[in-house]
């Protein structure tokens, strides 16, 4: 949680700051690359996790978007298992970055 | 402008009217398991790969198991594809020695393909394995085509079907699009392509002598692998001579067939289909043009077929070439009236026998100026997004053309399955409006219309636009959006408001200009381009399972006829209107402000 924490404020950070394309730097997974402030070094290869997140935190939304969308008449349970998962399993993802987005410190 | 520009545009939107009744024919047959002998052909194939799959082709879902279906194998088909990018290194069918693409390009390549949008912000012939571009973007070419005209059948059976709470297998109409429609139609489409000189072979990249050597400028790299510069900035470069060239191969022809058959767009090579082995001669560069709408046209005619009234599937093709048709002559007549500053530098851009006049600027001298303002125009009114000429270099109003088409939702003729539901969406909303007008209750083809179908028909119109406004507004006040910027001012904004507008309607095509194989714009186009394609699919498929349940409301006197040219204007009507309403205000910022600038002489 701490390393991935790290790295995902450094990728934020350097987003915001940088338009270097990160390929030239890191071109090679196994290539370590500086950041800057309280991130100072990540593993590209550890980006992956964030990139994996970022697909499943929004296939998860979108699933839990289709009970929202049914039609008041329509019958059936609006929420079945997989709704309840892919939701917590988005919310949790989300939470967890927004955390290491303003609160890094408390994975330190 | 000359006599034979109008007639090679004449005679594209001609033999595409004429294509689309058979083809449409073929489809509905198709979806209706009426393709006697296509059936018989593939039939064994297709019941090896739902025994396979495990898959049971004879029960129906209803719209929520539909969109599930949908959403997991979309999911599988993302990581598949960024694994494949990341690990490529490693698997075989790799012989230039590719590395591994950076994390956030695979992201956004990984996004670009599943959504159908196939935005590159790589260079193909520099970063992806053979094995990588078949296994991995070509198979998503097929598979992303399919699941667009999947969601539109299903939505046809949701006008078709009365009071039934299914719509449709979903694993079925993905087999059977990509089994009956998808692949022999690529399959003879390769063919016509090697045998104008596309590549297809899995043979190394081939280095050849020059007839002449070429001495050049080329810039010094320090130990870190960035480019030098001196005191002032510039950079630092030594003189080098060139006496070979290396000539990029592989399976080209196999991918550039399903790009523009499927609407994807995304080229083997970086230049697109400006590329002389990916587009070789006026005649491939005729049909990719063709393939572009053939199939997005065809659907119309499917569709009408499948209602049983082939008049309502007419209407919705008028409408959308009546659009195209309007505004494919701006573009062109942009392009070859040329740059006002130029003629005054003494440049000639008048048309002769020796020149093709006009902006030839990013252009191919073997397309002139009405081959590549059709193409620009074709592939933003479907959402393709190949190019055979770079739309940066346009003049403002011929860049702006092409911009509109893709910001009015991606509707006019639009991508495989995705244009058509979309125009559907828009054809909700215009009969909603003029049922207001009339005072009676709206219905289209017999389904009413009430307040659930106006608000899942809004969310699939207005979220893309919220994607494009809001992105583009990001990337301008961010430090990492601007950086990208090649040119500055009007032109550098309308490069973001177009990669913004790509993205969030899944065209792909780009503005070039801007480099955007950075973090910042890779990750925030990846999540634009997800949220169009599946925030729009859901909505569409959540209306194919009302309308579905719904009884048949048999038409009355007060009934709006939705075959009539009337609905036709009404229809344009509101396409335009909403196009405009939302985006104007960000054209006058761009392309708007530079023509004015440009006339202005400045």
């Amino acid at each position: 949680l701490r390393d991935g924490a790290r790295l995902y404020v450094f990728f934020i950070r350097w987003t915001h700051n940088f338009a270097q394309p990160l390929s030239q730097i890191a071109y090679r997974s196994d290539v370590v690359i500086e950041g800057a402030g309280d991130v100072a070094i990540a593993e590209v290869r550890s980006m992956d996790l964030i990139f994996i997140g970022v697909f499943a935190v929004f296939f998860a939304a979108s699933v839990v978007l289709i009970p929202i969308l049914r039609k008041p008449d329509e019958q059936g349970t609006a929420m079945n298992w997989i709704y309840w998962l892919s939701g917590l399993a988005a919310l949790g993802i989300f939470v967890y970055l927004l955390i290491a987005l303003f609160k890094p410190e408390l994975f330190s | 402008m000359n006599a034979w520009g109008w007639l090679q545009l004449g005679l594209y939107v001609v033999v595409l009217l004429l294509l689309a009744k058979p083809l449409g024919l073929y489809m509905a047959k198709v979806y209706e398991s009426r393709a006697t002998w296509a059936q018989r052909i593939g039939g064994p194939l297709e019941r090896l790969i739902y025994r396979g799959a495990g898959v049971d082709s004879s029960r129906d879902m209803g719209w929520v198991d539909y969109a599930l279906s949908m959403l997991w194998f979309n999911l599988v088909g993302a990581l598949a594809v960024y694994a494949l990018q990341r690990a490529q290194q490693w698997l075989p069918l790799n012989p230039r020695g590719m590395g591994a693409v950076s994390p956030d390009s695979a992201f956004n390549t990984a996004a670009s393909f599943i959504t159908n949008t196939n935005w590159q912000g790589y260079g193909g012939e520099n970063t992806m394995s053979y094995l990588t571009q078949m296994l991995a973007l070509v198979v998503q070419n097929f598979v992303s085509a399919a699941t667009g005209m999947a969601v539109l059948v299903a939505l046809v059976r949701g006008f078709v079907r009365k009071e039934a709470k299914s719509i449709g297998n979903f694993w079925v109409d993905l087999t059977r699009t990509t089994l009956y429609i998808l692949l022999p139609l690529s399959l003879v489409f390769a063919l016509v392509l090697v045998s104008q000189g596309a590549p297809q072979t899995f043979d190394k990249y081939a280095t050849v002598a020059l007839l002449q050597p070429v001495t050049y400028d080329n810039p010094k790299n320090g130990p870190d692998g960035q480019p030098l510069k001196d005191d002032k900035g510039n950079p630092v470069t030594e003189k080098a001579t060139a006496t070979e060239q290396t000539i990029a191969l592989g399976p080209v022809a196999s991918q550039i067939a399903i790009k523009q058959l499927g609407t994807n767009g995304g080229g083997y090579y970086n230049v697109n289909s400006a590329h002389p082995l990916e587009n070789p001669t006026p005649l491939s560069n005729f049909l990719e043009m063709l393939a572009i709408l053939l199939i997005p046209a065809a659907l119309c005619y499917t569709f009408g077929r499948m209602l049983g009234d082939t008049r309502e599937g007419w209407a919705l093709l008028a409408a959308m070439t009546i659009v195209f048709v309007a505004l494919l002559p701006i573009t062109y007549i942009a392009e070859q009236s040329g740059n006002p500053l130029l003629n005054k530098l003494g440049a000639d851009q008048v048309t002769s026998a020796t020149n093709p006049g006009g902006n030839m600027e990013g252009k191919e001298v073997r397309f002139g100026i009405a081959n590549s303002a059709l193409w620009a125009t074709a592939t933003t009114a479907a959402s393709n997004g190949s190019v055979n000429s770079m739309h940066d270099s346009f003049t403002p109003i011929g860049g702006l053309i092409p911009m509109w088409l893709v910001q009015l939702g991606e509707v006019i003729f639009g991508g495989v399955g995705s244009g058509l539901y979309g125009m559907i969406m828009f054809a909700v909303v215009a009969v909603f409006i003029a049922g207001l007008m009339i005072g009676r209750t709206p219905e289209y083809l017999g389904k009413k219309i009430g307040a659930f179908e106006i608000k899942m028909a809004s969310i699939a119109i207005l979220l893309p636009p919220l994607l494009v406004l809001s992105g583009t507004a990001l990337a301008v006040m961010l430090d990492a959006g601007k950086a990208g910027v090649a040119n500055p001012a009007e032109h550098g904004f309308s490069e973001i408001l177009y990669a913004f507008s790509s993205a969030g309607n899944n065209n792909g095509s780009a503005f070039a200009g801007l480099s955007a194989n950075t973090p910042f714009y890779n990750t925030a186009l990846g999540i634009c381009m997800l949220f169009a394609r599946y925030w729009l699919a859901i909505p569409v498929l959540a209306l194919a399972g009302a309308f579905a349940r719904a009884k048949s409301v048999p038409a009355g006197s007060g009934t709006l006829p939705t075959h009539t040219p009337l609905f036709v204007v009404v229809l344009i009507s509101t396409v335009i209107t909403v196009g405009a309403l939302t985006f104007v205000p960000a054209l006058a910022l761009g392309p708007v402000i530079e023509h004015l600038l440009l006339h202005a002489g400045n």
